[in-house]
């Protein structure tokens, strides 16, 4: 078992439900939601983000439109679907219990 | 000075250094094969070469050319595939994705106990998952069973429940309901299994052409035992999970046999058992020895269907069972050698006791014969070399041999030897002397009984030999159905026993002599 997986594998569902909260506040373009995740500390490299956009895309979650962009080629502004928007609440709460969950099962006793 | 490359990156024209294109090149092309498989792989290759250009576009400001240190930046800012968080579900072993692609599909329906639809411990309802058949009748069916084989069923029921896992997980329950199990899908089945070969056939093939040109000697070696490793393993497997069905039947098919014929009446091996009974007075090491046995022969059992279990369903038992049965396993064995010894202990001093009854009869011819009421004795042990039997829940000894010799004096006397084995030498008397053997004189007819009886009901191996000692000068005539009584009575004439029935047979000072042969 490595500890690197374990790892990885945590980040993992969360990287979406971080995107998705992202971009609940509005239309982002990929460099905004690398900056804010790198930021969080979330994501390492950039070559994380684009497989999950895609992914969050074909799965209805998402949506873009394409904008010039005056310094390299046009952006993909992505933004979230109503699909998306509900798919975002039950992560909240999924993840409200999961945090919970872990509260509770990590509590040491001088915490009580 | 660098010679330049141009290269077109979303829809801009960058000037790359040779060197630097290179790497770059390389790059690109691991992404291109990482992203290959996925869904809308070209799209992400896409979006990523935009956000490349858009930090060339920004280290662009004061130079013109793509440096080596900008590539090396870039990539480091763009990370590696390997360091992509996807890359577990990538490289996820073969075998366990095409599980879960069965799954998905509905494929592969594995046997679980279904505890939510329990009325004991969930096997119906978990084999009528497995073979698709409504709840109802699967119990009805085990009640019949219950009727059928007797205690036998319960004991199934119970290796059923601790050998199947019970349906926790989702993916579990899934697999429970998966598709029908029947020829169209076992067929179906085989197919996808050829498919399957036939694919990696072809992989085999395409990987060996590349390999041979990129004269990788080494690597398509490896390649090919790999590829044979997998072909015998999947023939290997295919053996055992037939090997794995044929043990659960067999195991099952003794355990039923076992079950049936030691813990309920009327199967082969009663006649066994009921002698068995007859070895103790309160029967209750009888039934240890029943246990014993039970075990000793049933826990391998159960051992070869959970063997055979783990080959077809893969599944397996908590290793404390495992244990558990391994020490029932050698209880037995106590239980075995405990009855053994108690019964040794039993057959340990063999006694004689010899009474003789003098008949009074004056007649100069006595007509011998046996109490023939036809019955059947056949199935006695006597034929399996036992003197004893039980029959009509009576233990009566059979197979007397009765022997004619001359009288010491003028009287008809009737000698009897019993014998009998027991735990010392005044059981063994007492048990010989329980030995009783009639015969009834009508006129000039000596009727013996076909049997002689035992007083305390219990076998000891007795025996009984009789003699009948004549006067000289009388005569005796055997009838027929002495057949079965009389033992290698001396002649004159030497002849055998068989022979002499039915003849008129003197007493003289030499021995008996045949009045009415040719």
């Amino acid at each position: 078992m490595k500890i690197e997986n374990t790892q990885s594998q945590m980040r993992k569902g969360i990287l979406e439900y971080c995107i998705l909260s992202i971009l609940k506040n509005g239309e982002a373009y990929p460099s905004d939601i690398i900056g804010k995740l790198k930021k969080a500390k979330m994501i390492v490299v950039e070559g994380t983000l684009y497989p999950l956009l895609t992914r969050l895309k074909n799965a209805e979650l998402l949506q873009y439109r394409w904008e010039e962009s005056s310094s390299g080629p046009p952006r993909k502004y992505y933004s979230i679907t109503e699909k998306g928007n509900t798919f975002l609440l039950e992560l909240d709460s999924t993840w409200k219990d999961l945090a919970k969950a872990v509260r509770l099962t990590t509590k040491t006793k001088k915490d009580e | 000075m660098n010679k330049t490359v141009n290269i077109n990156l979303a829809g801009m024209v960058f000037h790359i250094n040779e060197d630097a294109f290179e790497i770059f090149n390389n790059y690109i092309n691991t992404l291109k094969n990482h992203f290959k498989n996925e869904e809308g792989g070209d799209e992400i290759l896409k979006d990523i070469e935009g956000r490349i250009a858009e930090l060339f576009t920004g280290r662009l400001d004061k130079k013109e050319a793509i440096s080596l240190t900008d590539i090396n930046e870039v990539i480091k800012i763009m990370g590696h595939p390997s360091q992509y968080d996807d890359e577990i579900e990538q490289e996820k072993p073969q075998e366990q994705q095409h599980k879960e692609e069965d799954l998905r599909k509905g494929k592969r329906r594995k046997v679980f106990r279904d505890e939510e639809e329990r009325v004991i411990g969930g096997v119906c309802s978990g084999l009528t998952s497995y073979f698709d058949i409504n709840i109802f009748w699967a119990r009805i069916m085990f009640l019949i069973l219950l009727f059928i084989i007797g205690p036998g069923a319960p004991f199934i029921y119970i290796i059923l429940w601790i050998a199947l896992p019970s349906a926790k997980t989702t993916a579990e329950k899934l697999e429970m309901k998966g598709e029908k199990v029947n020829i169209n899908n076992i067929e179906k089945n085989i197919k996808d299994e050829l498919d399957n070969l036939e694919k990696k056939v072809r992989d085999f093939d395409k990987k060996m052409t590349k390999e041979v040109f990129g004269s990788k000697f080494q690597i398509f070696t490896t390649k090919c035992v790999d590829f044979f490793i997998s072909v015998i393993t999947g023939i290997f497997k295919f053996i055992a999970s037939c090997f794995g069905v044929f043990a659960v039947l067999l195991g099952g098919f003794i355990l039923v046999v076992l079950s049936t014929s030691l813990l309920t009446e009327g199967s082969f091996m009663l006649e066994v058992r009921q002698l068995f009974q007859y070895i103790f007075e309160e029967g209750e090491i009888s039934s240890s020895l029943s246990i014993g046995i039970i075990l000793f022969i049933g826990l391998p059992m159960v051992a070869v269907i959970l063997f055979g279990l783990k080959l077809i369903n893969n599944t397996t038992i908590h290793s404390n069972y495992k244990i558990g049965m391994l020490c029932l396993w050698f209880v037995s064995w106590f239980l075995l050698g405990n009855s053994g010894t108690n019964i040794a202990l039993e057959f340990k001093k063999e006694a004689k006791n010899t009474t003789t009854e003098t008949i009074d009869y004056n007649k100069d011819t006595l007509y011998l014969s046996m109490n023939d009421i036809d019955r059947n004795f056949d199935n006695a042990f006597d034929a399996k070399g036992f003197k004893v039997t039980p029959f009509e829940k009576e233990l009566i000894g059979i197979g007397m041999r009765l022997d004619i010799t001359k009288s010491k004096d003028s009287s008809y006397n009737l000698i009897k030897v019993g014998s009998s084995f027991g735990k010392n030498n005044q059981t063994a008397k007492r048990s010989a002397e329980g030995i009783s053997f009639y015969f009834a004189l009508e006129d000039e007819d000596m009727i013996f009984d076909d049997f002689f009886s035992i007083e305390k009901q219990l076998w000891r191996m007795q025996e009984l030999d009789l003699t009948l000692e004549i006067p000289i000068g009388k005569t005796i005539y055997l009838d027929d159905s002495m057949e079965d009584l009389i033992y290698d009575i001396k002649n004159q004439e030497n002849m055998w026993d068989y022979d002499m029935l039915g003849h008129y047979w003197k007493m003289e000072k030499e021995g008996l002599s045949c009045i009415s042969c040719e």
